[in-house]
């Protein structure tokens, strides 16, 4: 039986919009996290440390900031050479260090707990990538290219704020030389 | 028929077509946008009027939750780290508004650290705060069986109070409930963790 001319163009608009739809969800994710690595990498570029101040009702990049949390930040890129990460962690407070993926994706935690030694050291590369890992440093795989590594650390009491914001300020993000 | 006429025709059906398309593009876009912004709606739970997702953040996260995290909840950790909980209403259903007044009564959550944040429609901290944004473990005063009662919006007060901003036209807004370091029997039951109430109390 032959479809009729206006038959053939709503059935092609019907695929039109589930492709549209289904792009737009797959899109959605990976462009806020474009946005949001450049707008880190803007400051001080990919591959570098940045210390956010405390948020408040005026920090507007990031959605649902806790204000109870001092952020570093840095918008790594592995495409073309490993990244170096480092931090201290402060003492007997939450603390973690965290990436994510181009899609959104936790792909790494660590935390305070689980950083019994004090300091963390890690080598961040592109899926595959060989290299010679420094002396106690440990070896993480990130599934894109580029993506974004953050530090928490709680601000258990207002009296330590400077304390745990030096402590903040030795994490480090770099490629590795 | 003549020649001009048929090519007028052609030119209609033409149009006509490139308008059915651009209404098909459009339609899949708004459709999207609206099935993630409730970035919980894949898969989610809810413990009263709390809605948390399992796999916010997590590598097993479905598309459209993927695109609700990015939307209202960058940078959001795994639930084994941490677990998010988010109230848009009160016990009778009602939406939370910036506008009204109410108590959050709740029990010490089974967790390392804790915290209750308020946020803007926009999912951004409220103006007007003056930095009472949040109530957590550390600073939350409890009664004798340490229980506590969070007051949430209105005028200033002293204690367990967090702000909804500056008094104005009155907005939507949320509660998430932050469980760091969750204990395992609330990532293995997150529907059936007990959560604070939120009962509102007034309205201006």
């Amino acid at each position: 039986m032959r479809r009729s001319g206006w038959g053939r163009w709503l059935l092609l608009a019907v695929v039109v919009a589930v492709v549209a739809h289904a792009l737009t969800v797959w899109l959605l994710p990976r462009a806020v996290v474009r946005v949001a690595t450049n707008v880190m990498a803007e400051r001080e570029g990919f591959n570098r440390a940045v210390f956010p101040p405390r948020a408040d009702e005026t920090s507007r990049t990031i959605v649902r900031p806790s204000p109870d949390l001092l952020y570093a930040g840095c918008a790594f890129d592995v495409a073309s050479a490993p990244v170096r990460i480092r931090a201290v962690v402060p003492g007997d407070a939450y603390w973690s260090l965290s990436m994510f993926a181009a899609n959104t994706d936790n792909f790494f935690v660590v935390n305070d707990r689980q950083a019994a030694a004090g300091t963390v050291d890690l080598v961040l590369v592109a899926p595959g990538t060989k290299v010679a890992l420094p002396p106690g440093a440990t070896l993480v795989e990130a599934p894109s290219a580029r993506g974004i590594v953050l530090t928490r650390t709680l601000i258990a009491r207002e009296d330590r704020l400077a304390e745990l914001d030096e402590a903040r300020r030795r994490f480090t993000c770099a490629p590795l030389s | 028929m003549a020649a001009g006429q048929r090519n007028g025709k052609h030119v209609r059906r033409a149009l006509g077509v490139i308008a059915l398309l651009v209404c098909a593009v459009l339609v899949g876009v708004v459709t999207a946008v609206l099935g993630v912004r409730n970035h919980f709606s894949s898969g989610g739970v809810q413990s009263g009027v709390w809605a948390t997702n399992v796999h916010i953040g997590s590598t097993g996260a479905s598309p459209y939750l993927r695109a609700g995290v990015a939307l209202g909840g960058l940078l959001a950790l795994n639930a084994s780290e941490t677990v998010y909980y988010t109230a848009t209403t009160d016990e009778s259903g009602a939406a939370l508004r910036t506008g009204c007044e109410y108590r959050v009564d709740g029990t010490e959550p089974n967790a390392r650290w804790w915290s209750i944040t308020a946020y803007g429609d926009d999912h951004f901290l409220i103006p007007g705060s003056n930095g009472r944004h949040s109530v957590d473990r550390a600073a939350v005063e409890r009664g004798a069986d340490g229980s506590f009662t969070v007051r949430v919006g209105g005028a200033p007060r002293a204690g367990n109070w967090i702000s909804t901003g500056s008094a104005g036209a009155s907005q939507p807004f949320s509660l998430t409930l932050r469980l760091y370091n969750p204990d395992a029997s609330i990532v293995n039951d997150l529907a059936g963790t007990p959560l604070p109430r939120i009962v509102r109390e007034k309205c201006s």
